[in-house]
């Protein structure tokens, strides 16, 4: 995939986060193109989370640069993220249980100052996912987890952002609802929406992936297109079990 | 005093007022997971403002606009105190351990306490008596079952359920309501889809420090006076029905409250023993957590240290 | 180098004999002014324990209690009620006040430790409401607000120990003569009765009404009268002679009411706390505690039975606040429900915060700070006294943002960015989450 424009949507060079002791995050590089599905692999423990999260505003970057259209935003909060269109669709999802999922929507189109666009957005998430559309009335706490993944995607998608982080979305799910998760990221990305998706599952994420990057112990180990490192060796010993 | 219905009455009347100065225990402790131990001095400090306002300018104006007045003005006094504990004195331990909200919860609250002390004096502040004869008056009061309810005792039921239905709609169907309950479930997550935690958080506070203000004017012209350290045991008795009705739990406050209320009422009436009321509210605390520590209404909700 | 670490094994036994000596050094330094310093550092040292109780529940253990005022009532009345109806001996009481508050903090605990952490704070908090509701409205034992008066301090082995002490009375004569500035005439033929021996029968009778002049004897009274014998005993000032016998300082009347007297007491007692506070900090259910303080879940992991540990925290933090309360209750004579409010409870608290949670040393600091620093200042600023609460609270508030390890608490650094960031939030008004 050629990227359609010189200047990446997001630029990260050399970030580092750190939790007290823990360096987490060592250095990072890595950029993403308008329109791209760009997916970074790694162990338990390499550093995935830290980087959406940081990049999200939701974690402090110790150093490094972050850029999003040009404009540098490392460091910034998360509400100053959303209403630049950074969404992150977090490890575990994070429903509010205790709000209904039609209240999960609407939390999700928290940071529009304009309410118009919601109704209709509204519908577009249960046209997509026909089964919130059943369940709206029904708290978010008490649907399944291939619902609640659903969901989280869905709130991501109320303020139509145009980059969308996600992390992990095939977590715990069956292989039957995985394929729905990323048939619903290839049509995320043909609406317009670039993505930078965290996976273990990297045999699904390198298939569907226009680019990859490779994680260890928060260092890029390796990179290049998604079947570049399908069928690089390395990779698919140490991720794909082969 | 003396009837059963009377002791309803006034039970009902206090059981209001404590459910009032609840939800301000529970709102922030549903949101933050702390304590406000300085929420009773806001209380206090809203009736202070109240009585305040009338002796300096209630003068010229007709009975039911300066009580208004009275009551906005305090609404502003407790709810920039309330924010201003939030701002300076627990967002910066916000991720601290648990125990350092606390402690510093306890420390203005006693800063507070002193505070009042020092600009209002030692002695109780006396609620103009001109603007409360007319809502004392027995007379004037509908006869129920053998007891009165004054005109400033169905004020205060009726002033506070309006406030409590209020509350329920405000947090239930707002869209700051919405992200309240948001933040007080997830807080990481409310940020990241663009909810300011620092905006709700104050929000909250100054939400909860206006009901406390209400409560305060309304309790400090029902006894005719406040004082500086009204605030301690008002508020001890709040968070008791705030943790009766299930901590965090808005409806819960509510409940907790007015079964407080009663229950201290109707156990004077029993026993006759008016000097150990206190110790009733407290024997119903220790009994809530003995056998229902979540609560009447309180959900199973995690633990959140 | 080799006598660093011998400095530092040997600074507790030194500080100790320092604090033995502080008396006579602020009387040579100040003469009779030295009394009211004498009683205020005696003072400091009680409520240095009350708070090392205290930070065996808050600093130890991570648990907010509220109402260690009332643990220390409970431990004050015990012995007045006791000693005063029945003649208990202080010695005896010292381990009931504790026993009956330990009590009182298990029964306390258990309905609520094993619920979130804060809870046990609005519980104590009601608890020390309740136990001054019930003082002040329990007349027929308590005394109701009027409290209890002429308490004293009661010694069952005082007959036993005066038979002890006949030895050197000729030299605390002497000397006492010199010092109390009366005629020769009456002191010698006291002397002369003594030298000539008392028999038990005497010994008896001189005790019996000793016991019931409550507020111990005036020189005078000492000199006067039939009982010359009171001389066996050395008076505040000489006291330190008889250092080298501690016996007899703690059984002689005369003494028992002095200042020294409590100050050595309190001493001694002090530093039992704090040995008790070191030693539980190293054992095993000190770190247990500090495991779970930490996090309460890995602890429970680690195989830690936290609702066990943090009862027996509680218990132990209720009973040396009940045994200073036995303390408390014989020094000051007069006990009433005023003694155990809230503001006390905080003040504990304000002092192991200040000092530093968990530590030993902070505690003996924040209380030094805290209770003679208002002290000192009440003589140069007369109006602070009206400040102190407010400047308190405040310093609470304000430790836990910049500084919540306390003064002795591992320097992290942390500080001075602290405030620089405060300050620079402050001036700016932006906050970082
Ligand atoms: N809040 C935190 N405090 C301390 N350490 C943390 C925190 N969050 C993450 N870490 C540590 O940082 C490292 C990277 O964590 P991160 O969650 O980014 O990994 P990951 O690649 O997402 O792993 P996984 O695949 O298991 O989700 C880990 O060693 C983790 O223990
Ligand atoms: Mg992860």
């Amino acid at each position: 995939m050629t990227p359609n424009s010189s200047t990446p949507l997001l630029q990260i060079s050399d970030l580092h986060v750190r939790y007290g002791p823990v360096h987490a995050v060592r250095g990072i590089s890595l950029d993403v193109y308008q329109g791209e599905i760009v997916t970074v692999i790694g162990a338990n423990g390499a550093g995935k989370s830290s980087t959406l999260l940081s990049i999200a505003g939701a974690e402090k970057l110790s150093s490094g640069s972050i850029t999003f259209q040009g404009i540098e935003v490392g460091g910034k909060k998360s509400p100053f993220m959303v209403s630049r269109g950074v969404n992150l669709v977090p490890e575990g999802r994070h429903i509010f249980s205790r709000l209904t999922v039609e209240e999960n929507l609407e939390m999700g189109a928290f940071s529009l100052k304009d309410p118009s666009p919601i109704p209709a957005r509204k519908e577009h998430v249960f046209a997509t996912f026909p089964v919130l559309g059943e369940r709206k009335d029904q708290l978010g706490g008490t649907l399944s987890g291939g619902e609640q993944q659903m969901l989280a995607m869905g709130r991501a998608l109320m303020v139509a952002p145009k980059l969308l982080l996600l992390d992990e979305p095939s977590l715990g799910l069956a292989p039957l609802i995985v394929k729905t998760v990323f048939e619903t990221i290839i049509a995320f990305r043909k609406a317009g929406t670039t993505i930078l998706l965290v996976e273990q599952n990297a045999n699904m994420a390198l298939r569907h992936a226009d680019r990859g990057y490779l994680l260890e112990n928060g260092m890029i180990v390796g990179e290049g297109t998604g079947k570049e490192l399908l069928v690089d060796p390395a990779v698919r010993e140490a991720y794909l079990g082969a | 005093m003396g009837t059963l219905s009377q002791a309803v009455i006034n039970g009902l009347t206090l059981g209001m007022v404590y459910a009032l100065i609840a939800l301000g225990y529970t709102m922030v402790y549903g949101i933050l997971g702390m304590i406000n131990f300085a929420h009773g001095e806001i209380y206090m400090i809203g009736g202070y403002a109240g009585a305040t306002f009338l002796g300096l300018w209630g003068g010229g104006l007709s009975v039911p606009i300066a009580l208004g007045l009275a009551v906005l003005f305090s609404i502003l006094v407790s709810s920039l105190h309330g924010a201003g504990l939030e701002r300076f004195a627990y967002r910066p331990l916000r991720n601290a351990p648990a125990l350092a909200p606390l402690i510093s919860a306890i420390g203005m609250s006693i800063a507070l306490q002193q505070y009042v002390f020092l600009t209002q004096g030692t002695t109780p502040k006396p609620f103009p008596q001109f603007f409360r004869q007319d809502l004392v008056a027995y007379e004037a009061g509908i006869k129920l079952f053998g007891g009165t309810l004054s005109p400033l005792q169905g004020l205060i039921i009726i002033i506070s359920t309006l406030l409590m239905i209020g509350l329920s709609l405000f947090v239930r169907h707002s869209k700051m309501g919405k992200a309240m309950r948001a933040t007080a479930e997830d807080r990481r997550m409310a940020g990241l889809v663009g909810i300011d935690i620092n905006r709700v958080i104050l929000t909250t506070f100054v939400i909860g420090s206006a009901l406390a203000a209400v409560a305060g004017v309304m309790v400090s012209a029902y006894i005719s006076t406040i004082f500086y350290r009204d605030g301690y045991l008002a508020g001890l008795k709040a968070f008791t029905a705030a943790v009766f009705g299930g901590i965090g739990n808005i409806p819960g406050a509510m409940v907790g409250g007015v079964l407080l209320g009663l229950i201290e009422a109707l156990g004077v009436w029993a026993t006759g023993a008016s000097d150990w009321k206190d110790v009733f509210s407290f024997g119903v605390l220790i009994l809530v957590l003995l056998f229902k520590p979540r609560g009447l209404l309180g959900e199973v909700v995690a633990e959140k240290v | 180098m080799k006598v660093f670490p011998l400095l530092r094994k040997s600074a507790p036994f030194l500080l100790l004999g320092g604090m033995v000596m502080l008396p006579l050094i602020l009387e040579g330094t100040m003469g009779k002014g030295s009394t009211a310093w004498v009683v205020a550092i005696q003072e400091m040292m009680l409520f240095a324990v009350l708070a090392l109780g205290l930070n065996i529940t808050v600093g130890l253990s991570g648990l907010l209690v509220l109402g260690h005022a009332a643990f220390w009532a409970l431990g004050a009345y015990t012995y007045a009620i006791l000693t005063v109806v029945f003649g208990l001996s202080f010695w005896l009481a010292l381990p009931l006040g504790a026993l009956v508050a330990a009590l009182a903090g298990f029964l306390l605990g258990m309905p609520t430790i094993r619920l979130r952490g804060d809870y046990l704070a609005i519980v104590t908090l009601g608890f020390g409401e309740v136990i001054r509701y019930v003082l002040k409205n329990f007349q027929s034992l308590t005394g109701g607000d009027q409290g209890i008066p002429g308490i004293g301090f009661k010694d069952g082995n005082l007959q036993w120990a005066t038979g002890w002490i006949r030895e050197p009375a000729a030299l605390s004569l002497r000397r006492h003569f010199s010092a109390l500035d009366l005629s020769g005439d009456s002191l010698l033929s006291k002397s002369e009765a003594i030298s000539g021996g008392l028999n038990p029968s005497q010994l008896q009778g001189i005790f019996s009404s000793l016991d019931t002049n409550q507020n111990g004897l005036s020189a005078k009274e000492l000199l006067s009268g039939e009982w010359g014998f009171g001389f066996l005993c050395p008076s505040q000032e000489a006291a330190w002679l008889t250092l080298g016998r501690p016996l007899e300082m703690f059984t002689c009347k005369p003494f028992l009411h002095s200042p020294l007297h409590w100050y050595l007491l309190t001493l001694l007692f002090l530093s039992l706390a704090l040995l008790f506070f070191v030693r539980l900090k190293k054992s095993r259910l000190g770190r247990s505690l500090i495991a779970l303080r930490e996090d309460e879940i890995a602890a429970k992991s680690m195989g830690i039975n936290t609702t066990k540990a943090k009862m027996i925290a509680f218990a132990l933090s209720a009973a040396w606040a009940g045994a200073a309360g036995v303390l408390f209750a014989a020094r000051n004579n007069f006990i009433n429900p005023e003694f155990f409010k809230l503001d006390n409870s905080v003040l504990f608290l304000a002092m192991a915060v200040l000092g530093g949670l968990g530590s030993a040393r902070g505690t003996v600091a924040g209380a030094t700070i805290l209770w003679l620093g208002p002290f000192l200042l009440r003589e140069q600023f007369p109006q602070f006294q009206e400040y102190k609460w407010l400047a308190i609270g405040l310093l609470m508030a304000l430790m836990m943002i910049i500084r919540p390890q306390g003064i002795f608490g591992a320097n992290t650094g942390k500080t001075r960015v602290k405030l620089l960031s405060l300050w620079q939030r402050l001036t700016k008004g932006r906050i970082s989450r």
